[in-house]
């Protein structure tokens, strides 16, 4: 599975990255949304997974849920916060949101949240 | 937005209102409930400040003293410098520990490969098949000792024997001696005798000449015989000694070289299984790593959490600053109210965000301190399984050789064992090819001085047929005749038995030569072979040895930068601390300015409700912790558990996941 991982923080990025990679994950990082919309809109680009912070300058994780939710409506994202209020959770999964992870969160945590998005996913194309 | 979505509104109006927390840039709906500006917020401190209400008749006690706002001020204002700075302080810091993170991770990562190789490199098919390989040859060496051990043996004793032999034709050749001499005796006597008879004797002195030929040839041969004799007996007795010293140090010899290289293949077959079980510690390191890696990762993103929980204490605190600067209470209210208010504002405040500060520190202490201790923990994990693999890889035995070096030795010792045994083989059965030699050449002579008996025999004869022409005058040479035919059967009897011993002699030597330079041959041949292929073997196995040398140089050089590396990771680590101690000097003149803020006027019973509600109905586990704490600082019960959702039961594949909270 090929993940993007966004988040401001280079560090962020380079930890889950290194977490995600020691689990057998493709991991690709980029450190804001702009980056993360040039590389998905690459034909090519290869991911199955979005995960972004939500708190990040200019446009924020939930501005590139909805740009992903434009462009490619099956890919899943999954949305890191430190502050996982109640109304940026549900306006998160009213625009699709495939899940949250708030931080501190351990890799064990991360990857658990990532099988369970795969699981849908393959539940999805079972289904159809 | 639906009944629940107001619900979720209002209990995070609520939360905002007395936290003050906002993201570091926060949405808009955070934004509104941030810095005390929220509806609840401004209902529940001004409940009683309504334009025109009158206060409650049990609100009518004394003015609240002055409070020193322009201390406080100049405290938040002080203060908000150091926040401003906290919040940034981490920035570089962790920037930093997340790129040696990289570097360590890749350095662990080839050292667990490293680890790898040399585990199977110790412990694969390789060694496998390379044991399998020493043990057929020493089998087959084993097998050559011994049959080597065994012809040598025969060789020993076919030289007693014939030394035997030679001893029993010692006789025999001292009758031919005596008969050279009884046919001189004869010779002389034929001649005085021929010289008495006169013309008649002519015929007897040419006879007499011949006998002295044929008696100087046979002296002459047996001599000769007599000569080889002693020099085989020599030979054989000289070369017997010899060969028996070395058969008995070979035997002891074979036997130990044999034993050590045994016990030095078990040695490799040991240490085989020994890698072959390093192979999982290896695997368990490895996971290990990866795990506190995974736990140096969550640990790192407290810079995160705490540049914003910074963040929003410093929102909070500049939100305060302008009520301070006296323009932000409602001017209608009476100016008691409106201090008392600001009052509680200031303790309320600045009690949130002193607690929200400590836990931040706090978390973030922890976080850093963990991170240090997960990195000295991969460092130790490293370095013992450095030591493991050095210790498994036998170079600490003393003799500063491997497991492999030690197979070698003794590999290489029974190949020369093999080479010495080979060469008394060889020198034995060139001995014995001597020996027979010689035999032969005796039985030449030994044919001669039969065939010379003969001739005499024949002389004999000749002389008696001559004497009996002489009538009475020969009759003393016919005696003589008589006497030279019986001397020529003691010869050809003597001849009988030599050449019966020389057979037997050359029946013992000719059959073991020619059984063992057959064997000799095909020793020689196998020797070549397993030379040739013991060579192969140990070639591999150096080859191995200098594999496993190279790799293990490579561990040891790989976990010296590792723990170095990780060391002077650790030793420069002190974001901590440092943060701390900014945190600490903001936290003291918080805690000074919510305690006379609270010594003028104590806390409102609706910041205590408050705070049970968001204790119990915060969404964030961490401000759920703070709001917990400070209930109970104010002698509130503990929340009560929280409630479960109300929809469906959570499970690990709800839709959501467990990271979502819906309240």
């Amino acid at each position: 599975m090929n993940i993007l991982v966004v988040d401001d923080e280079i560090m962020m990025v380079e930890s889950i990255k290194i977490g995600l990679i020691s689990k057998g994950y493709g991991v690709v990082g980029v450190n804001n949304a702009q980056e993360a919309m040039d590389f998905l809109a690459r034909e090519d680009h290869g991911i199955d997974l979005v995960i972004t912070d939500y708190l990040m300058p200019i446009t924020n994780g939930m501005d590139l849920l909805l740009a992903v939710r434009k462009d490619n409506p099956t890919l899943p994202v999954l949305i890191m916060t430190a502050y996982a209020d109640a109304s940026l959770v549900i306006e998160a999964l009213k625009n699709g949101c495939a899940g949250f992870v708030e931080k501190p969160f351990s890799r064990e945590q991360l990857v658990a949240e990532i099988n369970r998005i795969e699981q849908r996913l393959l539940q999805g194309q079972h289904d159809r | 937005m639906n009944a629940a979505g107001e619900g979720i509104r209002s209990l995070m109006d609520l939360f905002g209102s007395i936290l003050g927390t906002g993201n570091r840039r926060p949405p808009p709906e955070r934004q509104a409930h941030t810095a005390l500006r929220g509806p609840l917020a401004a209902d529940s401190l001004a409940a009683d400040r309504r334009p025109g209400a009158l206060p409650p008749a049990t609100d009518r006690t004394p003015p609240p003293p002055e409070p020193p706002i322009a201390a406080w001020a100049a405290t938040l204002s002080s203060s908000l410098v150091i926040l401003r700075r906290l919040a940034g302080a981490t920035e570089r810091e962790f920037l930093q520990i997340g790129s040696d993170m990289q570097a360590i991770y890749l350095r662990a990562a080839t050292l667990s490969q490293t680890a790898q190789d040399l585990v199977e490199v110790a412990s694969g098919d390789r060694v496998h098949s390379l044991i399998a390989q020493l043990r057929q040859i020493l089998a087959e060496m084993e097998t050559y000792l011994e049959q080597t051990q065994v012809q040598n043996g025969s060789y020993c004793t076919a030289f007693a024997t014939v030394e035997k032999l030679l001893q029993q034709i010692a006789d025999p050749l001292e009758g031919f001696k005596k008969m050279s001499k009884n046919l001189y005796i004869l010779e002389v006597l034929i001649k005085i005798e021929s010289a008495n008879i006169g013309e008649l004797g002519g015929e007897f002195i040419n006879l007499a000449l011949d006998i002295n030929t044929l008696t100087q040839q046979i002296k002459d041969k047996s001599n000769t015989i007599q000569d080889h004799r002693s020099l085989l007996a020599a030979i054989i007795a000289k070369n017997s000694q010899v060969a028996g010293a070395a058969l008995t140090t070979q035997e002891g010899l074979i036997r130990s070289t044999l034993d050590n290289t045994v016990t030095s293949i078990a040695e490799l077959e040991g240490a085989n299984q020994r890698f072959f079980e390093l192979g999982s510690t290896v695997a368990t390191t490895a996971d290990d790593n990866s795990n506190n890696i995974s736990k140096i990762v969550q640990s790192m993103q407290f810079h995160d959490i705490f540049r914003q929980q910074v963040e929003h204490v410093i929102e909070a605190l500049e939100g305060l600053q302008p009520a301070l600067a006296g323009n932000s209470i409602g001017d209608q209210d009476p100016a008691d109210n409106r201090i008392e208010a600001l009052i509680n504002r200031v303790g309320d405040a600045c009690e949130l965000q002193e607690a929200q500060l400590q836990y931040a520190t706090t978390a973030l202490y922890m976080a850093v301190t963990a991170i240090i201790s997960n990195l000295t923990e991969i460092s130790g994990q490293q370095k013992l399984l450095a030591r493991d693999i050095y210790n498994n890889s036998g170079l600490n035995n003393g003799t500063g050789r491997s497991f492999i070096d030690d197979v070698s030795f003794h590999m290489a010792s029974i190949t020369e064992l093999l080479t010495s045994c080979a060469a008394t083989n060889s020198d034995l059965a060139g001995i014995m090819a001597e020996v027979t030699d010689t035999v032969e050449t005796i039985t030449g002579f030994v044919a001669d001085i039969e065939g010379i008996g003969h001739d005499i025999n024949l002389i004999a004869l000749n002389a008696r047929i001559k004497a009996a022409s002489t009538g009475a005058d020969g009759a003393s040479l016919c005696v003589l005749a008589e006497e030279i035919g019986h001397l020529s059967h003691g010869d050809a009897q003597r001849t009988d038995i030599i050449t019966a011993t020389l057979r037997e002699i050359h029946t013992t030597t000719s059959t073991l030569f020619a059984e063992t330079t057959s064997g000799e041959a095909n020793l020689s041949a196998r020797l070549i072979d397993m030379k040739t292929g013991l060579n192969t073997t140990l070639v591999a196995f150096a080859q191995m040895g200098s594999d496993l040398q190279s790799l293990l140089a490579q561990v040891q050089n790989q976990v010296n930068t590792l723990t170095g590396e990780i060391e002077r990771i650790t030793g420069a680590i002190n974001v901590h601390q440092h943060c701390r101690d900014m945190a600490d000097e903001v936290v003291a003149g918080l805690q000074q300015i919510f305690a006379q803020a609270r010594a003028l006027s104590p806390a409102s019973a609706a910041f205590k409700e408050d705070l049970r509600l968001m204790a119990n109905r915060y969404t964030m586990e961490s401000e759920r912790k703070i709001h917990e704490g400070i209930a109970q600082k104010h002698g509130l019960l503990a929340s009560t558990p929280r409630a479960p959702v109300a929809t469906s039961p959570k499970t690990a594949d709800s839709e959501f996941g467990d990271n979502v909270d819906l309240f």
